[in-house]
């Protein structure tokens, strides 16, 4: 029994700090992504392209 | 196409109106739900008490599977999930079977549901007394089953679907009762000596049997692909969806192995608890809660049927969405394809779907029903695992990634071992529930073969990075000042408000956008308004002889939602909108304008809403008329009225009455009137000041009298206008009502507290009326 429970308990704590980590992950890289579509917006305007 | 020089025309805009809450939700309205009622019982019997660690494994497992989700719901937010993943990134035919299998997982989740919907309410029916012999019972599980489908069929079929706030009230309702089952159940055992010993042995069934509650509770953990079909109506998706898909999991998880805990804790009875729980099967929590919880049995009949029915209207439509998908895409007959004409919905895809899942229901057993349904989840899930790896590798580039699997691609890899896994295991637990899936999976493929195969014509370049290039045209760009905004249905019901939204738009300098707004219902996917563009034209043609009359130039954009306020809250943020025009043909007194658009937008809108009760305006107006009266949107109509008369080059009538006008923030003199007005831009000479001596309900009768000699009457919605009862405020409805002229309401933007005071009484007023 002891061993199933522990087993129970260290899967659940796993899930919860990996989900948490990865949710709070998201906001990282949205928004390294938005700087990064920022960053080629600019680059297209110096060129003279119409942004896509 | 014609040539229209004065209208600018954008693309259809389909209109985000969900927040992250609204999905999270929505996630976890999916999972908290049937699956645990219903399945909880089962399984438990399969593994006794290491029912918990399936659990806890199967969230684990499912947390691989909603990276996936996350990552791709983030990069390619659209309604078709699973499906449409897999056709983008491998083309049709894989397309072809994705989807076959995604229709069939739904159908089959579905008709469990019924089925467990038909089991509890038999079961409610003897707990008040009813009693039928034993021969007849299965009959009346499985014919209340086929009732409850009929019904839902027929709700999908018109359209109509829970509301935002009652979907919201189920899933509380449901958490409620759970709750109250985890308390009640623990608190009942707390003085128990010796009670963590009913967990032993943890694996009474052997350790295999870990794995076969697994596969078989998994239905339960599938929220996220509710949530990526929710995509493309959710504000900011690329943030939004993988948030909600991780908060839903961690809210979702915990809930389950405390209530398998529980269960297996607070139960006595003969045997072991697991054995009590796997005799009464889909009933096992109902006779748990009897056992410990006040009015338990009720209570949890009551959460199972809640449960129930909101999880089978859910998966009645997401099966239906597929299907449908699948005739537009040419795969399946193009009659799935196509929208009733009255209602908008889907209607032979429905039809179909409905007959399948009827067949579900009265000749399969719901054991089978459910490890049926889990095999085809499980084997879709595979092929999405499969389709991240393709689409990151050859698009991936040129996606805007919300959120990114880490340890890229072990992750998806693992997944798809450890599904596989569970799918194969399964097979020793309920072959014949196999044999059905293999079996539709086989008449899947002969049909493509034979059939589709030739009807499609394969797609060249993956459709991935085509999607993601919406924007065709101009891009819309903030202007500095805020846009007028004009709701119009055909030019010639809203002439009147469109001839005022040009007139403010050129006194003010500002652009003029004319929206469109198409509501479909939730069973049809935001992209299917493309193929009903016939009305549009004709409006676009419209709008072009109406833009060079007046010699403007007009943007037009027609937004696609499943709820007005939904869709013109996005339009007024998205269009850059500082003022919203939009005509009211109803009398605005009668109760039935709640719900309206106009009630929508006053209510909602984070701009200044002009409501025009049309009675004709002259060509040529030669005087308006506006009633100041120290109202909270006084200064509007004062701003709304000068630019008007600017505009058209009338004389304005300013009425006055009550306390001193507050058209400036503070009291103001005549004095004080004329200079405002000269202020804004009107001459002295074009300007007249008369005060109204009436009180109380003749104040109307005397605004009415005074602005008969006028073309146009403008006045302020009143502080009363968040009674229920009324739209504007009574007097604003009371003129609006009796004025032979043309009314323009106006209602300036609200303060947030006074919007959060007016959810409140939304809040209030859905409960009342329930």
């Amino acid at each position: 029994m002891i061993p199933g429970l522990a087993v129970t308990t260290i899967s659940l704590a796993l899930l919860l700090a990996v989900a948490g980590v990865e949710s709070w992950r998201v906001r990282r890289i949205t928004a390294q992504v938005d700087e990064a579509l920022e960053q080629r917006r600019r680059e297209e305007r110096e060129e003279g392209e119409e942004p896509r | 196409m014609k040539d229209r020089p004065n209208l600018e025309v954008q693309e259809t805009h389909l209109s985000r109106s969900l927040s992250e809450l609204d999905i999270t939700m929505i996630g976890v309205g999916a999972m908290i739900g049937a699956g645990i009622f219903v399945l909880t019982g089962i399984a438990a019997g399969a593994a006794g008490p290491a029912l918990i660690l399936a659990f806890a494994l199967n969230g684990l497992v499912t947390l691989l599977t909603a990276m996936v989700y996350a990552e791709l719901g983030s990069a390619i937010p659209e309604a078709g999930g699973g499906y449409l993943w897999v056709r983008e990134s491998m083309g049709r035919s894989h397309g072809f079977l994705a989807g076959w299998m995604s229709w069939f997982s739904h159908a089959v989740a579905g008709s469990l549901y019924a089925l467990g919907f038909g089991s509890y309410l038999a079961h409610l029916l003897r707990e008040l007394g009813l009693s039928l012999p034993p021969t007849l019972a299965p009959w009346l599980e499985k014919g209340l089953a086929l009732a409850v489908l009929a019904i839902f069929v027929a709700i999908n079929f018109r359209g109509t679907s829970e509301t935002g706030m009652a979907g919201n009230i189920v899933t509380f309702g449901k958490l409620a009762v759970i709750g109250l089952f985890v308390v009640t159940g623990l608190w009942s055992v707390r003085h128990e000596a010796g009670v963590i010993g009913k967990l032993d042995p943890f694996f009474p069934q052997g350790f295999g049997a870990v794995f076969v509650a697994m596969g078989f509770t998994f239905i339960a953990f599938e929220g996220y692909e509710i949530i990526v079909q929710t995509g493309e109506e959710v504000r900011e998706p690329r943030r939004t969806i993988p948030r909600a898909v991780f908060k839903s999991l961690m809210i979702v998880v915990p809930i389950y192995i405390l209530v398998g805990v529980t269960a297996l804790l607070a139960v006595h009875g003969e045997g072991t608890s697991w054995q009590f729980l796997g005799r009464y099967k889909e009933l096992g929590l109902v006779e748990a809660a009897r056992q410990f919880m006040p009015f338990g049995a009720l209570a949890l009949l009551a959460g199972g049927l809640l449960s129930t029915v909101s999880a089978l209207n859910a998966t009645t439509f997401s099966s239906t969405r597929v299907a449908f998908a699948m005739g537009r895409d040419r795969v399946l007959p193009e009659a799935f394809g196509r929208v009733h004409e009255r209602t908008h919905t889907p209607h032979v895809a429905l039809g179909v779907t409905a007959v399948l899942m009827a067949a579900m229901v009265i000749f399969v057993p719901i054991e089978e029903v459910a490890t049926a349904a889990d095999v085809m989840f499980l084997l879709l899930f595979l092929q999405v695992h499969w389709a991240v790896l393709r689409i990151r590798r050859e698009f991936g580039d040129r996606l805007a990634y919300g959120y990114r699997t880490p340890f890229f691609p072990w992750i998806p890899i693992a997944g798809i071992a450890l599904q596989a896994f569970l799918a194969i295991f399964l097979l020793r637990f309920e072959p014949r529930a196999w044999a059905m899936a293999a079996g539709w999976i086989v008449v899947g493929l002969v049909l493509y073969l034979v059939w589709a195969r030739s009807r499609v014509e394969e797609v060249e370049e993956p459709r991935v990075t085509r999607r993601r290039v919406r924007v065709r045209g101009r891009r819309p760009v903030a202007p500095e000042e805020g846009r007028i905004l004009v709701s119009v249905d055909t030019v010639d019901e809203d002439r009147t408000a469109l001839r005022l939204g040009a007139a403010l738009a050129r006194s003010s300098d500002a652009e003029l956008l004319a929206v469109h707004a198409i509501r479909l219902p939730r069973q049809t996917p935001l992209d299917a308004a493309d193929a009903m563009s016939g009305s549009r034209t004709r409006l676009l043609d419209d709008l072009d002889d109406f833009a060079a009359g007046e010699e403007i130039v007009l943007h037009s954009q027609v937004a696609v939602g499943h709820s007005v306020s939904g869709i013109l809250e996005d339009v007024v943020e998205h269009g850059h909108a500082s003022t919203v025009v939009l005509g009211w043909r109803g009398q605005v007194y009668e109760r039935r304008i709640r719900g309206s658009i106009a009630d929508a937008v006053l209510h909602r809108s984070k701009a200044h809403v002009l409501v025009v009760r049309d009675r004709g305006l002259a060509e040529k107006p030669t005087s308006i008329a506006a009633v100041l009266s120290d109202g909270p949107s006084d200064a509007v109509v004062l701003d709304t009225a000068c630019a008007l008369a600017r505009s058209f080059a009338t004389r304005l009538v300013l009425l006055l009455y009550g306390a001193e006008p507050a058209a400036e923030g503070g009291t103001s003199t005549d004095a004080d009137l004329r200079d405002s007005c000269i202020r804004r831009g009107l001459p002295a000479d074009r300007m007249e000041l008369r005060r109204l001596d009436s009180e109380g309900a003749l104040v109307a009768r005397a605004i009415v009298r005074a602005a008969e000699s006028t073309d146009l009457l403008i006045l302020g919605a009143s502080s009363d206008w968040v009674d229920p009862d009324h739209l504007l405020g009574a007097i604003p409805d009371a003129v609006a009502n009796r004025s032979q002229r043309t009314v323009v309401v106006v209602k300036a933007e609200q303060a947030r507290m006074l919007s959060w005071l007016q959810r409140l009484r939304d809040l209030w007023q859905a409960w009342r009326s329930r």
